[in-house]
């Protein structure tokens, strides 16, 4: 049994069919990286493996268990797999600290001081232990996306879900934030990650998924399906964002 | 010109001022919370809470305020359900403050960046958690401004309230201008203190939005509980 199973899924807004029958599976500690040109359903299929959209066919199992979307359910679903945006969305009135804090003091009913260890601990893995009591503002780009990873860590996820997350930043400031993507990949911390980053995506990635108009039209291990790949579109599409 | 009239009337004027600072900021009040309310409903239940609301919100700010006073209070007693001046007097004033300011605090929700809603979404957070911590600062951020001037918009209309014989600032006035006939002279000074009511909220609202929006590190009103 895999830790991630997506099986014939099918997500429509309205009319509009955006993930046509998709199946695959992530194991445990695998790097799943998705790449694909904007609009072919990446980061739906991302939304829907934490429920934040729900799906309208198939199935979607997260260690044997279905995604279901009660309350409680959810929550459940929100603490194993975890998610960071494009656009950081750390909430600008509290400290970089705060930001990681609050999950596990809200949802996870821990203490302030056992929550602001969680936090200092996290902020820690990302290289940010000097910028505790720093506001989003006070940050660069890349510190921004590594305090959003520290918040996704602090409920210490089994899964995380990364999209685009370096698409925002400045070119000098993605390292910084591909670096602790690595270190976490090497930790055998379960990802499946959005990325234009195709290079990195080779690197790191255990396996490359490439979407095309809502469906995975090639998959395969990393060097593979960047390497050599099979379709004129997948083609296509490398030779345009390598270019 | 004789305001020799005003200062013997000045005790009940300004008993009449203070009725008129306490209907104005409870009923205010009042309406600010259930308009709270409403929007932590709005983000819990969506359409079920919103669509009544819209309702709500668009009788009450397309009917006049001194007709909606003489309904609940002389229009519903002929239906049997009477109540008192003061009843009806604090029912109308917080019925309008919670359709102008769930209009208000609407915007400002409107405001707050979908992205920060979509984190606590993925995080789990509750209505009242995303509402607590998410977007009632950014919300408050922009709003203040608004939901300064529409509390003097409130205070002044309290004025219409004398219509149901609230002994407010007006109604006092009133008695006290037909009392010793001199009109001009008691209009004037009530006229002064409701400007000055007026500007000391609104001075009162500026700090507030000072605190609110000034620097986050500096001034950390969630951190003191107080937000
Ligand atoms: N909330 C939404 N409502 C309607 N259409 C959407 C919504 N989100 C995405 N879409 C559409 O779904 C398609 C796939 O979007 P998306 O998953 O964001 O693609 P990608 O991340 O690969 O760029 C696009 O055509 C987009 O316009
Ligand atoms: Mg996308």
């Amino acid at each position: 049994m895999s830790l991630i199973e997506i099986d014939h899924l099918s997500k429509s807004y309205g009319a509009h069919q955006v993930i046509k029958d998709v199946s695959l599976s992530v194991e445990a500690g695998e790097v799943l990286a998705v790449i694909g040109r904007s609009g072919s359903g990446k980061s739906t299929l991302l939304r829907c493996l934490n429920g934040l959209e729900q799906i309208n066919g198939g199935a979607l199992r997260i260690d044997g268990r279905a995604v279901t979307y009660d309350k409680r359910a959810l929550r459940q679903l929100r603490k194993r797999v975890a998610m960071v945006f494009q656009s950081y969305n750390l909430f600008p009135h509290m400290s970089a600290q705060d930001n990681v804090a609050l999950a596990p003091r809200i949802v996870g009913k821990l203490e302030r001081k056992a929550s602001l260890d969680i936090a200092h601990e996290m902020l820690g893995r990302v290289g940010l232990s000097d910028k505790h009591d720093a506001y989003p503002r006070d940050l660069s780009g890349g510190q921004q996306q590594r305090v959003a990873i520290a918040r996704a860590l602090a409920v210490r996820p089994e899964i995380l879900l990364l999209d685009e997350v370096t698409a925002a930043l400045d070119p000098e400031l993605v390292g910084e934030v591909l670096k602790v993507l690595g270190d976490l990949a090497s930790e055998g911390l379960t990802m499946v990650l959005v990325t234009h980053e195709i290079a990195f995506a080779r690197k790191a990635a255990s396996r490359v998924a490439f979407m095309h108009e809502g469906r995975v039209h090639e998959i395969g291990p990393a060097q593979d399906v960047i390497g050599n790949p099979q379709t004129p579109e997948l083609q296509r599409f490398l030779a345009s964002v390598i270019a | 010109m004789h305001f020799e009239a005003v200062w013997a009337g000045l005790p009940l004027l300004l008993s009449g001022a203070l009725k008129t600072i306490l209907y104005a900021v409870a009923g205010y009040a009042a309406g600010l919370a259930f308009a709270m309310l409403l929007i932590v409903g709005r983000l819990a239940y969506g359409s079920a809470i919103s669509r009544p609301t819209a309702v709500f919100v668009e009788i009450v700010r397309n009917t006049p305020f001194l007709v909606q006073a003489f309904f609940l209070y002389f229009g519903l007693a002929k239906l049997g359900f009477s109540m008192s001046p003061v009843v009806a007097a604090v029912i109308i004033v917080t019925f309008n403050s919670l359709a102008y300011t769930v209009e208000i605090l609407r915007s400002g929700l409107m405001g707050v960046p979908r992205g920060l809603i979509e984190a606590g979404e993925s995080m789990s957070f509750s209505a009242l958690q995303m509402f607590r911590y998410v977007i009632a600062r950014p919300m408050l951020r922009a709003t203040l401004p608004a939901l300064s001037g529409q509390f003097i918009i409130i205070m002044l209309n309290t004025s219409l309230l004398s219509a149901i014989a609230i002994p407010e600032l007006t109604y006092e006035a009133s008695n006290l201008a037909s009392s010793s006939f001199r009109p001009f002279e008691v209009y004037v000074a009530i006229a002064l203190i409701y400007f000055t009511i007026s500007a000391a909220f609104a001075g009162m609202f500026a700090l507030l939005t000072r605190a609110v929006t000034g620097d986050w590190a500096k001034v950390d009103l969630a951190r003191r509980g107080i937000l």
